[in-house]
C-alpha cells in the first residue's frame, strides 16, 4: 500500500475533494459568465462604441479601417476638460476626458495598411490563442488534480510541466497584449497627430497580471520540489 | 551510488524466490524488486529488520557500501574476467 495514501485518512481525502470541487464551480462559472458576457456584447453591440462602428462598416464612402479603445488624452487641463452643465446642487463640477475609444474610416490606403496596425492584429490574436490555450490547460489540470488526488499521487511531472506552461503562456500573453496596445496607440497617433486628440504614447505593462503569472510559476517549483520528495518517497522501501 | 545491495546473494543462499520473500516480508514483489536492483533510494528500518528476520542475516549482509572507486576496480576486474 502506497504510504502516502495510507497517511491520508478517507475524510481529508473527501475533505480535499470537496474544496476542489468548490474551485472547480468557481472556474467553469466564471469562465461561463466571461463567455456569456462577452457573446452577449457581441450580440447587442449597445455597450460597445467600437463594435457599432464595425456594424456600420461603411461612413459615407470610406470604409472602417481601425478600431482603438482606451487611448489615453493628453495631460492638457485645457483639451478635455469640460464644465458640467445643469448641475442641480449648484456649485462648480469640471469633467475630463481621460480615455476615449476611436474608428477611422479612410480610403487612404497607408492608415489600412499601416505595419504597426498588422502587428496589433497578429499579436491580438496570439494574446486571444494563449488565453484559450491557457483556460484548456487548466481545465486539463484541474481534472488530472482530481484524479491524483485519490490516488494519493498529486505531485507529478505532468504537472509541473502543465503550470509552467500556464505560467509561461501568462507572460507571453500579458507582453503581447501591451506591446499590441502600444502599436494602436502609435497607430492611433499617426492618425491623430495633427489634432487637438492626440494621445499619449506610453507602454502600459499590467504589472498584476506579471505577478500571477510569477506566482503561478513559483507554485510550478514548490509541485516540481513535492514531486522530486515524492519520487524519493516512492523509492523508499 | 555507494551503498550496493546484496540481496540476490542472500536469497540464493537462502534458497529463497522473490516471490516467497515478498509474501513473507509484506512488501510487494516491484518493491523488493527496485530494492534488490539497487534502484531504491531509501530502506526502512523496519523493512530492513523483516528482511533480516525471514533471511535471518545481519544488515551487513545484505547492504555493503563500495567506495567509487572500489567499484571502478571492481568494474575493470569484471571487464578483465570477460575479455
Amino acid at each position: 500500500m502506497h504510504l502516502y495514501q495510507g497517511s491520508m485518512s478517507m475524510d481529508h481525502t473527501t475533505n480535499t475533494i470537496r474544496r476542489l470541487w468548490l474551485i472547480y464551480a468557481a472556474f467553469v462559472g466564471i469562465v461561463l459568465f466571461c463567455a456569456a458576457l462577452f457573446f452577449l456584447q457581441l450580440a447587442s453591440s449597445e455597450d460597445s462604441f467600437l463594435l457599432r462602428q464595425v456594424g456600420r462598416t461603411v461612413s459615407g464612402d470610406r470604409p472602417f479601417v481601425l478600431g482603438v479603445t482606451d487611448l489615453p488624452c493628453s495631460d492638457s487641463d485645457t483639451l478635455h476638460t469640460f464644465r458640467v452643465e445643469g448641475v442641480a446642487t449648484g456649485g462648480e463640477i469640471l469633467a475630463r476626458v481621460s480615455t476615449f475609444d476611436m474608428a477611422v474610416f479612410s480610403n487612404n490606403a497607408d492608415v489600412s495598411s499601416s505595419p504597426l496596425v498588422a502587428w496589433a492584429f497578429v499579436l491580438q490574436l496570439f494574446s486571444m490563442l494563449a488565453m484559450l490555450a491557457i483556460v484548456v490547460l487548466v481545465v486539463i489540470m484541474l481534472t488530472a488534480v482530481h484524479r491524483t488526488i485519490r490516488s494519493g499521487r498529486v505531485f507529478q511531472w505532468r504537472n509541473v510541466r502543465m503550470l509552467r506552461a500556464v505560467g509561461v503562456l501568462m507572460l507571453l500573453m500579458t507582453l503581447a497584449v501591451d506591446t499590441s496596445l502600444f502599436f494602436e496607440r502609435k497607430a492611433a497617433y499617426a492618425v491623430l497627430q495633427s489634432t487637438d486628440w492626440v494621445p499619449q504614447i506610453r507602454y502600459t505593462i499590467h504589472f498584476t497580471r506579471i505577478f500571477f503569472a510569477l506566482v503561478v510559476l513559483f507554485v510550478a517549483e514548490l509541485i516540481h520540489i513535492g514531486q522530486t520528495m515524492q519520487q524519493e518517497q516512492d523509492l523508499t522501501i | 551510488m555507494a551503498i550496493v545491495v546484496n540481496l540476490d546473494v542472500m536469497m540464493s543462499r537462502r534458497k529463497m524466490s522473490l516471490s516467497e520473500l515478498s509474501e513473507r516480508v509484506d512488501i510487494t514483489p516491484a518493491n523488493l524488486s527496485i530494492l534488490k536492483t539497487g534502484k531504491a533510494k531509501a530502506v526502512r528500518f523496519s523493512t530492513l529488520e523483516r528482511i533480516c528476520q525471514v533471511l535471518d542475516c545481519q544488515p551487513g549482509d545484505v547492504l555493503e557500501y563500495r567506495s567509487d572507486e572500489a567499484k571502478w576496480q571492481l568494474d575493470e576486474a569484471v571487464l578483465q574476467v570477460e575479455d
